[in-house]
């Protein structure tokens, strides 16, 4: 997803999405602006989700306007009606890294959202002390006019958007305001407080490069010798967790999603080693067909690509730790003793490079814990193991930019409400886990959810944030989501493997509360994923602990 | 003067009513001079539009004086008293979602822009049990006028409104009359401040800045519909569309300045 989109969809006074348009869409990209009123857009069905969480609408679609009667000889005597459909909003809080983007000066992918009342923004991070190529550099004072931008304070208290941004440049830093969207007041935007500042950190890609991307040849004799073969199946799998629409650019609709999911499940569930895959081959228009072993062989490498582009902060190399006293005076000390035990999450891997672990086995060991759902059933699982050495010309800019951007949203939240809001892939994977949410027991039934074992929904990459209703959220490309329906979409519930395809997420007010980040959620849950995943309770506070998100929860500030 | 013999000497107004209206139920012709400029309507003048009154504001009435006819017995005397009826003079304006300014605030109604169907299709309510009244009228410039029973009630509407090139959405609105509150800056007190707010989000809601419940309380949907029709109503073209004349600051706060452009902008 190109960073910091807003993309405006129209919604009928009878909740149908009729249209949704990007304006700062540039012709040529093979994206629509328009795409069709089916309701649907990145695979999302608006109309659904509004139905199904707003029912009543009055507010904003006025079935009766109260009005006076007038004058018969005062034509400047009148009401006027201006009825209005619904209106939403997406914003695509972004992207915060530099994989796979150009690290561009001003431009860098240091993207996240900002939410206040009515008022939507993408902000750009920016730190000059991450810069390093003097070329690039730039001066944080032509960023400071952009607190003017900010509507003028709500009666009574300062806006805490801008105590945020003011914190920012006193300590040297910027926020810059990249777009800005001011929603009506409907029924959608209530409970959305303009004396709470929302902020949404978005997917995070933080090292520059994996070191240990997965070959593309050589080890594993159940791939595919075809390259195009291998291609093919990969674009498949891919594409298979994306969302469908006409705007997601995804060539794979629902049901063949659908398809791969019954087809693993057929596999790994019930044995089904024999089954072959079919996909349709767009150049000889005919079906290619793939082993078991094939298909399940690509989709860990897939896996364990995704994972690898986006999921590790480097390892401070002897190099970093000489250079980081004049690249990064400003990191905290506590960074200091982050830095010292190693940027990489949870506490295997902390532990491991405490005692002296190189990151080789750090890798593997934190790869092999993301591909669990599928290891059992593929053996050898040949990427799992396979590591390299980082480089010694990481560039660990956007990691020490999130640990500094973190920090600052520590401290605002001593003087003003902040809620933060992960809505990327990486909170889990700091963690030390898979996802978050997968094989994750939930216990708020104020989400709807009726038992005490819910199952996996981790809806990992909703990278959109919205105000209830008038704006919404958009889905992000190139990771896993699933719902909660995924267990009982196509087989038992009792089967026991989690669901690979994309699922929508199933309403505004359940994604927020599953991706907010406040001290309360995450401790309840991480004592249950503690029983679940470690050995004990006592490793999983280490891993939390020793985690640099966890400073989002060490103020009481803004916790409800 | 005529009147009815029961006329009280002091009208409290309810919902659903105006001036016209009150005169019409006592057999008052002329309302303007024999009701509206009694001497002891003056501060209630100074406050109000006789057309938009507030459910308990006390109207001053005419003593009632009987006309008195020498008429023969045995036959039937017809006696017409001569009401002005009142309309109901619609200015549409059409929201066009999606479309979003600059600075990303959302655009300002927009003129209407006629369809095929270029009539306004009405039903009349009445309180009496006469039936409704249906009929059409053209939409001429965004504007439509329905002549109204003297019971009328309600106004149900039925319009054509085009949003886009491609999208003509069939609006159905229900006017509730003598619903509509005033917004005066001289009404004081905790009442009067519900009151103004009231107008204001009734105002609002029909110029489509949807500020939530029509509840007269000042929350942050109130507030985020004030401000968002303060920073459009500050903007020339949209000042000229909407026939605002004074300039407006954005601050979410419900001022004299905010309140004489929400009467210019709505009309009433």
């Amino acid at each position: 997803m190109k960073q910091a989109r807003t993309v405006h969809c129209t919604v009928t006074s009878k909740l149908k999405v009729e249209s949704a348009s990007d304006p700062s869409y540039k012709a040529g990209k093979g994206i629509k602006i328009e795409v069709d009123a089916t309701g649907e857009h990145y695979g999302w069905p608006l109309g659904k989700l509004i139905e199904k969480g707003y029912d009543e609408r009055s507010d904003t679609v006025p079935d009766e306007m109260e009005v006076c009667a007038n004058p018969s000889d005062d034509p400047k005597h009148f009401n006027t009606i201006a009825p209005e459909g619904y209106e939403l909003v997406k914003l695509d809080a972004g992207y915060w890294g530099s994989y796979y983007r150009k690290q561009t000066g001003k431009d860098r992918t240091r993207t996240f959202g900002m939410i206040v009342g009515h008022d939507l923004y993408t902000c750009r991070f920016h730190s000059p002390d991450t810069v390093h190529n003097p070329k690039k550099a730039y001066n944080l004072s032509e960023f400071e006019s952009n607190i003017e931008l900010l509507p003028p304070d709500p009666e009574g208290f300062p806006s805490p958007a801008r105590k945020f941004m003011q914190l920012l440049l006193d300590n040297g830093f910027a926020c810059e305001l990249i777009s800005h969207t001011a929603v009506r007041s409907s029924r959608f935007t209530q409970g959305m407080s303009d004396k709470v500042l929302r902020i949404f950190i978005p997917d995070l890609h933080l090292p520059e490069r994996w070191p240990d991307e997965p070959q593309t040849s050589g080890s594993d004799s159940a791939l595919c010798t075809d390259p195009y073969a291998r291609q093919l199946l990969q674009t498949f799998i891919i594409g298979s967790q994306h969302s469908t629409g006409a705007l997601s650019g995804n060539s794979i609709d629902k049901a063949a999603q659908e398809r791969l999911q019954l087809f693993l499940e057929s596999v790994l569930v019930d044995g089904a080693k024999d089954r072959r895959f079919s996909i349709d081959d767009p150049k000889t228009k005919s079906a290619r067909n793939y082993s078991a072993d094939e298909v399940l062989a690509e989709l860990a490498f897939v896996e364990r690509r995704v994972r690898c582009a986006s999921t590790w902060f480097y390892q401070p190399v002897p190099e970093f730790v000489s250079i980081k006293s004049t690249r990064w005076p400003r990191l905290p000390d506590s960074a200091d003793d982050l830095i010292a035990s190693g940027f990489v999450a949870g506490a295997g891997a902390l532990s491991k490079i405490a005692s002296g672990s190189n990151v080789t086995e750090t890798l593997g060991d934190l790869a092999s814990s993301v591909v669990d759902g599928l290891k059992s059933a593929v053996k050898p699982f040949p990427y799992a193991e396979q590591t390299t050495t980082a480089p010694s010309n990481a560039d660990p800019g956007a990691a020490i930019d999130l640990i500094n951007f973190l920090r600052m949203i520590r401290d605002v939240r001593k003087e003003a409400a902040v809620e933060v809001y992960q809505v990327g892939d990486l909170l889990e994977l700091w963690m030390n886990r898979e996802f978050l949410y997968s094989d994750f027991p939930t216990i708020d039934r104020n989400l709807g959810f009726k038992t005490s074992k819910f199952p996996p929904a981790d809806l990992a990459s909703i990278a959109g944030a919205g105000l209830a209703g008038s704006a919404t959220l958009m889905g992000d490309g190139f990771q896993q989501r699933r719902g909660p329906g995924w267990r009982n979409t196509t087989r038992p519930t009792s089967r026991g493997l989690r669901k690979y395809v994309y699922d929508e997420f199933p309403s505004l007010t359940e994604m927020l509360a599953r991706h907010r980040t406040g001290w309360n959620f995450l401790r309840d849950e991480a004592k249950l994923a503690g029983k679940a995943r470690f050995d004990n309770t006592e490793k999983m506070y280490a891993a939390i602990g020793e985690s640099w998100i966890c400073l989002l929860y060490t103020s009481d500030a803004a916790d409800e | 003067m005529a009147g009815h013999d029961n006329m009280p000497a002091v009208r409290e107004v309810r919902s659903g009513e105006w001036v016209s209206r009150i005169a019409c139920v006592y057999g008052v012709a002329d309302w303007k001079s024999e009701i509206w400029r009694l001497p002891d309507n003056e501060e209630l003048r100074d406050r109000r539009d006789p057309y938009v009154l507030a459910p308990g504001d006390q109207l001053a009435m005419p003593i009632a004086d009987a006309r008195k006819d020498a008429s023969a017995t045995t036959q039937q005397h017809p006696f017409e008293i001569k009401l002005v009826n009142d309309v109901l003079r619609l200015r549409i304006l059409t929201m066009k979602p999606g479309k979003h300014g600059e600075k990303g605030a959302p655009d300002a109604p927009q003129e209407y822009e006629p369809t095929k169907a270029t009539t306004l299709d009405y039903v009349i309510h009445r309180a009496s049990t006469h039936p409704v009244v249906t009929g059409s009228g053209p939409i001429s410039g965004g504007k439509a006028e329905i002549q109204l029973p003297r019971d009328a009630i309600k106004v149900e509407i039925r319009y054509e409104d085009r949003v886009d090139d491609a999208h003509v959405l069939k609006r159905r609105v229900m006017c509730v009359l003598g619903c509509l509150r005033p917004i005066s800056m001289k009404d004081e007190g905790d009442a009067g401040v519900g009151l103004r707010a009231r107008g204001v989000q009734q105002r609002l809601l029909a110029l489509g800045f949807a500020p939530g419940p029509l509840d007269g309380v000042v929350g942050s949907r109130t507030r985020g519909a004030v401000r968002t029709f303060q920073r459009l109503a500050s903007s020339a073209p949209v000042k000229g569309q909407l026939g605002i004349t004074g300039d407006i600051k954005e601050s979410g706060v419900i001022d004299e300045k905010t309140v004489t452009a929400l009467r210019q902008a709505y009309g009433a």
